[in-house]
């Protein structure tokens, strides 16, 4: 494994100071895109998969590369293609669940081959592959590690929505412990999902991912920079978004941005980001947004529909607040070294401090 | 329409998803079924996660019936889309309920009856939400059927118990407010009517819950899944039940994981299946070649949907029979079934679990989201007609001389299971092996256990079980014999009867057993047939070809890949062109791709 390292013991991060301000001047382009997916979208109310996808592609695009996208099935597949595409200028080569991050090693294959048949200029095209969590976490994790292993250049976007929505609510390896799904029913015996799930980040950095991050489609300013630097980095880099899920997780559709404002002061969600550099053997952690207050966990599952049944157990809710307590404690570590970190969805875009006014 | 008739409907709902469309339809199946009347429905599913048109059908009669029916007497349409999309499937003197007081435009046509109601406007005025339309919508559509008014209050307080009072309290009021309009301000005129019987009150249950509830008839200990529609409900179902039982629910990374813990369970000597739909199946495959050659029971519902790849996720075919016949690399022998009904479905997951343990062979179960989505009533009577065989195979005495794959007669071989005392261990591979379970690739050795291992299908093919595994319908000489399989064989039916009635002798025959087709009474049908047609949810005709190549005869395909289950009209029309009572009826590009293809 890696060594961990701060900011502070090394300067600045190599990776980040040979990047340029990620998120450019729109005004340097001809063509501006203000909005990453096109219209026409058929994603529920208040779906925070359809944003993240909307910002990833905006801050995709901003990059000034043509994107090429592999997609796994999903919600996502489903609601940004059928009747109309939503994807604008960017070619979208659906796959099938298990092989997003293999076919977007076959379409980064198939462009270094045309770049040295000199058909295409060198740093032109930019691959991203995007599934969500049920095509990374479970069926497409093979692929996926097995990708990221080989070290070739490409962004992976994980939307994580923390089950499978699109076929009716079943549990995925990404669904938190003790949340209701068809799968994973509350009764007698069963009391949701039995399982703390798996952390994609770690599983990736384990494989060898140059770049990872957890953003929301919230801080968008986060996301966008987040987006950009792994777009830049060469080799693997991975992204998960945490998205909202209101039929999924069963809650009010007008509540998008209150829930993950209440995941981030509960720490269930810390948005974060790793440079890992492998051959020197460390890696570089940056918490990205330290909340002003911390909630214990119960606020959180209060507002959704999915741990209603586990809000009568409070000994298994003292297991989910031990296991963020217990975490917490690493990147309290993280904040200790490398001092207050900076908040960048209160900065505005060139990068300022911006009043902040919270509806919580 | 016939004026007014009794216990006979087709009622065709049609909206917005999630406008509560399919719980007016639901109700009134739940009602009826508790009538003591048959029941059938048909439902499509929008693509899109929430919202998008969706519809309901459901056929009521007193007797028995295989089919959702044509073309509805009755329409009700939530909105513009429901009447637009719906009303070519409207009997042509049926009649259309629809939202009154919207601008658009309702088609016109001669003989059909209009009845626009304002439910919206009931539903804001009475109850203060125009949320409760539907609850308004069944109060008046169970007034003008004439539905047991207890029956409707009784059903929404099961439904709404948990709720709370004031939800309850307030579908009530829809519902009664349904009840007053319809009383005072509707003509009961010519609208169908449904009546209590005699019968007592029938199990009203999904394809997808018959096969889960198969499966724990038979005593099912694991059940591996992931999701995949259409389905996944036979999982969720057997989530929520088989812990009940003490039995063990798995929801794995993928589908080659699910067919994998079965193998392992079934190894163990543990009856395990796993319900898929045709990508689920396609990954399978390997996995069901190693339990060929591990010669080890499996059972696998496909619930097949519109392929190839991710194809039509939420629409009906029948096209994978082939890969369920011939799936996997190298030959490997199994059992496919395939119910044509509800009942069937249950019956057949039992049979699968049945064979599947006595054979040592994966058994595959093919259903469509046609059988996997509908809702059927079954008599209750059916799980205690459902019989358990655990076949046992002599192991001897001696374990030193034990040998797993044993040579018989049969080609069945005695089965142990891991931790059997005494010495019976050996090596389960995928490897060729010899008797006792060696690897072993000698120049014999693979003809003869190839051989073994379709013996077996050999053996099951003369077994007294599979003989009644085939239905017979129609004029027994008739000229025209029609083979199908599946959910098919409904519409079929029907066809059959009206083509008798119209005069065209005919006959059918429903094989329930797929592989082997190896039939006791197919080779007696086919040979007094002098037309064969084959009708078929797939584009290529799966079943034809298996009947060319086994049996040497050159059917006549009615393909359709349109997502929709075949009308019983489509199968009459093709009869009729058959017997040369029609001039040619479908001569559209697919039919000319067929016959370029060398099909007809």
């Amino acid at each position: 494994m890696f060594k961990v390292l701060f900011n502070s013991e090394i300067g600045t991060s190599p990776h980040s100071s040979l990047l340029p301000e990620p998120v450019l001047d729109p005004g340097e382009y001809g063509y501006i895109p203000t909005t990453g997916l096109t219209s026409g979208h058929q994603g529920c109310t208040g779906c925070g998969m359809v944003s993240s996808t909307n910002q990833v592609l905006r801050a995709l695009k901003l990059t000034g590369r043509y994107v090429v996208a592999s997609i796994g099935t999903g919600c996502n597949e489903v609601i940004t293609t059928q009747n109309t595409s939503c994807w604008g200028k960017v070619s979208v080569d659906h796959n099938n669940f298990p092989n997003t991050a293999s076919t977007l090693s076959g379409n980064r294959a198939a462009y270094e081959a045309l770049v040295e048949a000199g058909l295409l200029p060198p740093g032109s095209v930019l691959n991203v592959g995007i599934a969500g969590d049920g095509g990374s976490y479970d069926i497409g994790l093979q692929a996926l590690l097995a990708w990221i292993a080989r070290g070739e250049d490409g962004v992976y976007i994980c939307l994580n929505n923390e089950a499978y929505m699109n076929t009716g609510i079943q549990s995925s390896g990404a669904t938190p412990f003790g949340a209701k799904t068809s799968t994973t029913p509350f009764g007698k015996r069963a009391h949701g999902n039995p399982r703390t799930p798996q952390h994609l980040p770690d599983l990736a950095l384990a494989a060898g991912a140059r770049y990872v991050a957890v953003a929301s489609p919230v801080h968008h300013r986060d996301l966008a920079i987040k987006i950009q630097k792994a777009a830049l980095i060469p080799g693997p880099c991975l992204v998960e978004c945490f998205s909202v899920c209101p039929p999924g997780w069963n809650t009010e559709t007008d509540f998008f941005y209150e829930i993950t404002e209440l995941a981030l002061r509960t720490r269930l969600l810390v948005l974060y980001e790793v440079e890992l550099h492998r051959a020197e053997g460390y890696a570089i952690y940056t918490l990205n947004y330290l909340p002003d207050r911390f909630l214990p966990v119960e606020e959180y599952f209060k507002t959704q529909g999915r741990f209603k049944n586990l809000l009568r157990y409070p000994e298994m809710v003292e297991t989910v607040q031990k296991f963020v307590d217990r975490r917490w404690e690493f990147w309290s570590e993280v904040l200790a070294q490398n001092g207050a970190s900076r908040n960048r969805r209160d900065e505005d875009r060139l990068g300022r401090a911006k009043p902040v006014q919270s509806r919580l | 329409m016939k004026q007014g008739t009794i216990n006979e409907l087709t009622l065709r709902v049609a909206g917005e998803s999630g406008e509560g469309v399919i719980t007016v339809a639901d109700s009134v199946c739940r009602v009826a079924a508790r009538m003591g009347l048959h029941l059938a429905t048909f439902r499509t599913f929008p693509a899109e996660i929430k919202g998008g048109p969706c519809m309901m059908q459901l056929r009521v009669s007193e007797q028995p019936i295989f089919h959702h029916g044509d073309y509805a007497d009755v329409l009700v349409a939530f909105n513009e889309e429901g009447i637009l999309n719906n009303f070519d499937s409207l009997r042509n003197e049926g009649t259309l309920i629809y939202e009154a007081g919207s601008d658009a435009p309702v088609p016109q046509r001669k003989g059909t009856h209009y009845l626009p109601i304002p439910f919206r406007r009931i539903a804001v005025e009475i109850v203060g939400s125009p949320g409760s339309k539907n609850i308004v919508a069944l109060g008046i559509l169970g007034k003008l059927f004439g539905l047991p008014q207890d029956h409707l209050v009784k059903l929404l307080e099961e439904r709404f118990r948990r709720a709370g009072q004031a939800v309850l309290d307030n579908n009530l009021k829809g519902l009664h407010a349904g009840f007053r309009y319809a009383e005072e301000q509707v003509a009961k005129s010519q609208l169908p009517c449904l009546q209590p019987t005699s019968r007592s009150s029938k199990l009203l249950m999904t394809g997808n819950e018959a096969a889960a509830i198969g499966a724990l008839a038979a005593g099912v200990d694991c059940f591996f899944g992931y999701p995949i529609t259409p389905s996944s409900e036979i999982m969720e179902y057997l989530a929520k039940n088989l812990p009940r039982v003490g039995g063990r629910f798995l929801q794995t990374e993928d589908e080659i994981s699910a067919i994998a813990g079965v193998c392992g369970a079934s190894w163990a000597g543990r009856r395990a299946m796993t319900a898929t739909s045709g990508p689920g199946l396609s990954l399978m495959s390997e996995v069901l070649g190693l339990l060929s050659m591990t010669e080890l029971p499996a059972v696998i519902v496909d619930s097949q949907r519109g392929g190839p790849s991710t194809g039509l996720p939420t629409k009906t075919e029948q096209s994978d029979l082939l890969l369920s016949v011939y799936g996997s690399h190298g030959e490997a022998p199994r059992i496919v079934l395939a119910p044509t009904t509800v009942r069937e479905s249950l019956e057949m997951v039992v049979l699968a679990f049945n064979l599947a343990e006595k054979y040592q062979m994966p058994a595959i179960v093919l259903m469509d989201q046609t059988l996997s989505s509908r809702l059927e009533t079954v008599d209750a009577d059916v799980l205690s007609q459902v019989k358990i065989l655990h076949p046992l195979q002599e192991i001897g005495t001696v374990p030193q001389q034990y040998r797993r794959f044993q040579l018989t007669d049969s080609g069945i071989s005695p089965r142990v299971f891991p931790g059997t005392p005494g010495g019976f261990e050996y090596i389960s591979t995928g490897l060729e092996h010899n008797e006792r379970g060696d690897p072993a690739y000698g120049e014999k050795i693979h003809t003869i256990m190839s051989a073994k291992r379709y013996k077996k299908l050999a053996a099951l093919a003369q077994d007294p079980i599979v003989a009644g595994l085939a239905s017979t319908f129609g004029v027994e000489d008739a000229e025209i014999g029609i083979i199908c399989w599946g959910s098919t064989a409904g519409p079929v039916r029907e066809a059959v009867n009206r083509a008798i009635k119209m005069g065209i002798p005919v006959k059918a025959m429903v094989p329930k057993i797929l592989n082997p087709l190896v039939h006791t009474e197919l080779k007696p049908f086919l040979s007094s047939t002098r037309k064969l047609l084959v009708p078929e949810m797939n584009f290529t005709g799966q079943l034809s070809t298996l009947l060319r190549s086994t049996y040497l005869v050159r059917p006549l395909q009615l393909n359709a890949v349109k997502g929709v289950p075949f009308r019983s009209q489509d199968i009459l029309e093709k009869i009729q062109q058959v017997a040369g009572r029609s001039r040619e009826t479908r001569q559209g590009s697919e039919q000319q791709v067929l016959e370029s293809l060398g099909m007809e």
